[in-house]
């Protein structure tokens, strides 16, 4: 569970959020325009920004960032082991998305070290996980294979998700729940029947 | 499959070896040309001249203790200047007023002439030790501006990273910045340490400093004896590469993961 409260947080002049209230489990998607402030709402779970208010969540936090931020000099198993993770688990999950340990960032595809980036993610000791736009860039069946990857790792290594999209799709496909943020507030919620392509679209659609 | 491999790998060594070994044959020729054309060995000796007193020189145990002294004062104010230098340049990368301090300091010493810095220092001090304050005083910026730059490329993101993950500092430092920074450190270390060794025969030369390969050199100006001039010259060029090689396989051996 990741609970947000009273969050209030400025950029300079800017007010992203004033009081902003939520509470998350499961996995949700945040959605809303470009520059709303969906991933400083992830920055502010992660505490890595500044902001005012109480954020209280489940245990250590795991990040898929934009950018998969693997260290170049190190292999992929050798990433995971950065983190903290234990090795025998590292290497299943790193069997599980079919990356070898072995390989160097450099040697890696953009849909590898995205695979690499969301087993880093769950091999970590975390009871929250956080993704920014993790699948932004990919081709659709690149897209499709790396769900399927994240849907067995999710299932083994359940913990509260939230994950920041632009698309209807992978929010519909992935998420438990999805929030659309605008002006600092959750403007829509949508989830169980609720929770359709056709519902998301028209809602950012309008925005 | 393998050997296939190997024989390619063998064949792109043999075509990178061609270039030098192509460049130095043309600066040969050409200068063979050049000797054979003045025909004036007090200018422009030829290469049979200077290959005999090389040999000469190489038989001498004068020549090795000229040799080991400027390699010695040559690697100490190298390893001075990469002590001070990148000690300043961590404390500029991570504390701002020192940014603000070093920066026109820093300037100030890379913009005065060399050869004012090597004649005032031949003046303030001991021949035997002007040379290396000399070397130590020009590579020092550079030393504090190779740290600062390479501080200031590693990746931000990668520090967020290991932030969110609670990643120890000892395990950040011993497996990110490390490792990162050494090889850019390394690669710039390769042209410090030839530059030392230059910057310290100049200044020998200038000071006019016993058991130094610089004073061999102006020794060899003064009797107007060129081939042996041209000898310790080629003969502290080959250290240059020497040292510069011996680096560059250190470095091969750290840039397993580009």
């Amino acid at each position: 569970m990741i609970e947000l409260d009273g969050i209030v947080k400025r950029f300079g002049d800017k007010t992203v959020y004033d009081g902003f209230c939520a509470r998350f489990e499961g996995i949700t998607a945040v959605m809303g325009r470009s520059g709303c402030g969906k991933t400083t709402l992830l920055n502010i779970v992660a505490s890595l920004t500044p902001y005012e208010g109480t954020v209280v969540k489940n245990g250590n936090i795991s990040y898929m960032f934009q950018q998969p931020r693997l260290i170049k000099n190190l292999t992929v198993l050798e990433n995971l082991l950065y983190v903290g993770a234990e090795e025998n688990t590292a290497k299943a999950i790193l069997q599980k998305v079919e990356v070898d340990g072995a390989l160097y960032p450099k040697q890696l595809s953009g849909g590898m070290a995205d695979r690499a980036s969301l087993a880093r993610a769950f091999a970590a000791d975390g009871g929250t996980l956080l993704m920014d736009e993790p699948f932004r860039g990919l081709d659709i069946g690149l897209k499709m294979r790396i769900f399927d990857v994240f849907e067995t790792l999710y299932r083994d290594r359940a913990r509260d998700v939230l994950f920041v999209t632009h698309s209807p799709l992978e929010a519909c496909r992935l998420a438990e729940r999805a929030v659309i943020i605008d002006d600092g507030k959750i403007i829509s919620d949508f989830s169980g029947d609720s929770l359709s392509e056709q519902a998301l679209t028209d809602v950012l659609k309008a925005l | 499959m393998s050997k296939r491999k190997n024989k390619k790998a063998v064949i792109a060594v043999l075509i990178n070896l061609c270039y030098p070994l192509a460049s130095v044959s043309i600066l040969v020729a050409v200068y063979a040309v050049a000797a054979a054309a003045a025909n004036e060995n007090l200018i422009l000796p030829n290469w049979g001249e200077i290959f005999s007193a090389a040999t000469n020189l190489l038989s001498q145990v004068s020549f090795y203790k000229s040799l080991l002294m400027t390699l010695l004062r040559s690697a100490a104010a190298f390893a001075a200047a990469f002590l001070i230098g990148g000690a300043l340049g961590v404390g500029a990368k991570y504390c701002e007023p020192l940014r603000r301090l070093f920066t026109p300091l820093m300037t100030l010493l890379r913009a005065v002439p060399t050869m004012a810095v090597i004649f005032l220092l031949v003046l303030w001090v001991r021949s035997a030790y002007s040379p290396a304050i000399v070397s130590f005083t020009i590579l020092m910026p550079l030393s504090y501006t190779q740290m600062y730059n390479a501080l200031s490329s590693l990746d931000d993101g990668i520090f967020e990273m290991s932030k969110v993950y609670r990643v120890p500092k000892s395990r950040i430092l011993t497996k990110f910045v490390l490792p990162q920074i050494a090889l850019q450190l390394i690669e710039a270390t390769a042209g410090n340490l030839s530059f030392s060794v230059k910057l310290v025969i100049a200044g020998e030369a200038l000071a006019q400093t016993a058991s130094s390969l610089g004073g061999m050199i102006n020794n060899a100006n003064v009797y107007l004896e060129t081939a042996r001039l041209m000898a310790v010259t080629l003969l502290a060029v080959a250290v240059c590469f020497i040292l510069e090689g011996a680096v560059k396989l250190l470095l091969l051996s750290c840039r397993r993961w580009q």
